[in-house]
């Protein structure tokens, strides 16, 4: 045993790579070449193949044509299932898109015709005021003048618009 | 899995004939993916059944696994051996269940709830192994199983995994590597740590 302690880790990896033909080729010849000229080595390949050989006794499971036709019928049921299951998610989010868009819809247009209402149908005291409102400025001097007769008159006397030049040259 | 060529010259897995059942079964055909379960279910079993010690759990997680597969046939590219990627998403799956059994383990030994799924141990394992599978002439043979699995028990999961690919499946460290995400060197240094464990523990019995 005092022996086997000579070799080192790395060796020891060695000889399991090499069991497994995980080596190159310089690594396998090395190996196979201290296995020449070592007990040692020889011994320690040895009990490392023996161990591995007693895991063939491990047990495997053999199953049939049951449990395939299990599996499958589990796996698409299960597959259908999610898809039933993702048709109603999808469902249910168009059912909120759609009462989304019709209570924005709803509440669009009663905005815009509560302006309307407001700016249009019910008439408005100060619109006509702000639309008259030159005319209003002057009222009282329009009023004084009587009618439109004496402006035209006025308009076409020459002694006035002489008088105009004189005051506005 | 991420895009990949599609041509057999810039895509050597798409040489891989559980590759092409797959891409059948993306395609839509069942009896494809039935083909699938069919030529991995035993293999399957037999290593998550050494994994947990329970068939009917190991059973439970391989239509766990196959279920996953199938799920995601859809978005399905060849991007790694169809063994390697199956053998991945199970090792992954058992990893949850030990853990989520190790859980339950703590919450019965404080309140005794017993339900979900069972991960069992070597022995009681071997009895079910024994009373199901053994005849009375086999019983050496069963007793050596019995012993080869105490012995298995002693290793850490990731080296039990590693020790059942290389055995069950004569993966090669590479594909052990892709399976269980690890380098090659770790998979190296993990089977030689397990080999050496092993050979303590059953060296006494070849001698």
């Amino acid at each position: 045993m005092e022996k086997l302690s000579r070799l080192t880790t790395e060796q020891r990896s060695n000889f399991v790579a090499y069991l497994d033909g995980e080596l190159s080729e310089e690594e396998t010849h090395q190996i196979e070449q201290m296995l020449a000229q070592s007990q040692v080595a020889r011994h320690e390949l040895d009990s490392l193949a023996r161990t591995w050989e007693l895991l063939d006794s491990l047990p495997r499971v053999q199953l049939g044509e049951e449990f395939t036709n299990k599996t499958m019928a589990s796996v698409t049921i299960k597959e259908q299932s999610t898809n039933s299951g993702l048709l109603d998610v999808v469902y249910d989010r168009l059912q909120l898109a759609v009462l989304v868009i019709g209570w924005a819809v709803g509440l669009t247009s009663a905005a815009v015709g509560g302006y309307y209402l407001t700016t249009q149908a019910v008439p408005d005291p100060t619109r006509d005021i702000v639309r008259d409102y030159q005319l209003l400025k002057d009222l009282d001097r329009y009023e004084e003048i009587g009618s439109t007769e004496f402006l035209k008159q006025l308009h076409n006397d020459p002694t006035w618009n002489e008088h105009l030049k004189v005051l506005n040259p | 899995m991420s895009d990949a060529p599609t041509t057999t010259e810039s895509n050597p897995y798409l040489r891989d004939p559980d590759v092409q059942l797959m891409l059948r079964a993306k395609a839509g055909d069942d009896a494809a993916f039935s083909e699938l379960v069919a030529n991995y279910q035993s293999r399957l079993v037999s290593i998550l059944s050494n994994l947990v010690y329970s068939q009917e759990t190991a059973e439970d997680l391989a239509q766990d696994v196959f279920m996953r597969i199938y799920r995601s046939k859809n978005g399905y590219q060849p991007t790694a051996k169809f063994s390697t990627w199956m053998f991945r998403i199970a090792n992954n799956l058992a990893s949850n269940a030990r853990r989520s059994a190790g859980r339950r383990k703590e919450v019965q030994m404080a309140g005794g709830d017993s339900s979900g799924v069972q991960t069992g141990n070597a022995g009681e394992y071997l009895v079910k192994e024994k009373s199901a599978l053994m005849p009375a002439r086999q019983l050496d043979k069963s007793e050596m199983q019995g012993i080869v699995l105490s012995a298995m028990e002693g290793l850490n999961e990731r080296q039990k995994m590693a020790v059942l690919l290389h055995k069950f499946e004569d993966m090669s460290y590479a594909d052990i590597a892709e399976t269980m995400e690890l380098t090659v060197p770790a998979v190296k240094s993990l089977l030689t740590r397990a080999r050496e464990n092993l050979r303590t523990q059953l060296e006494s019995y070849f001698k």
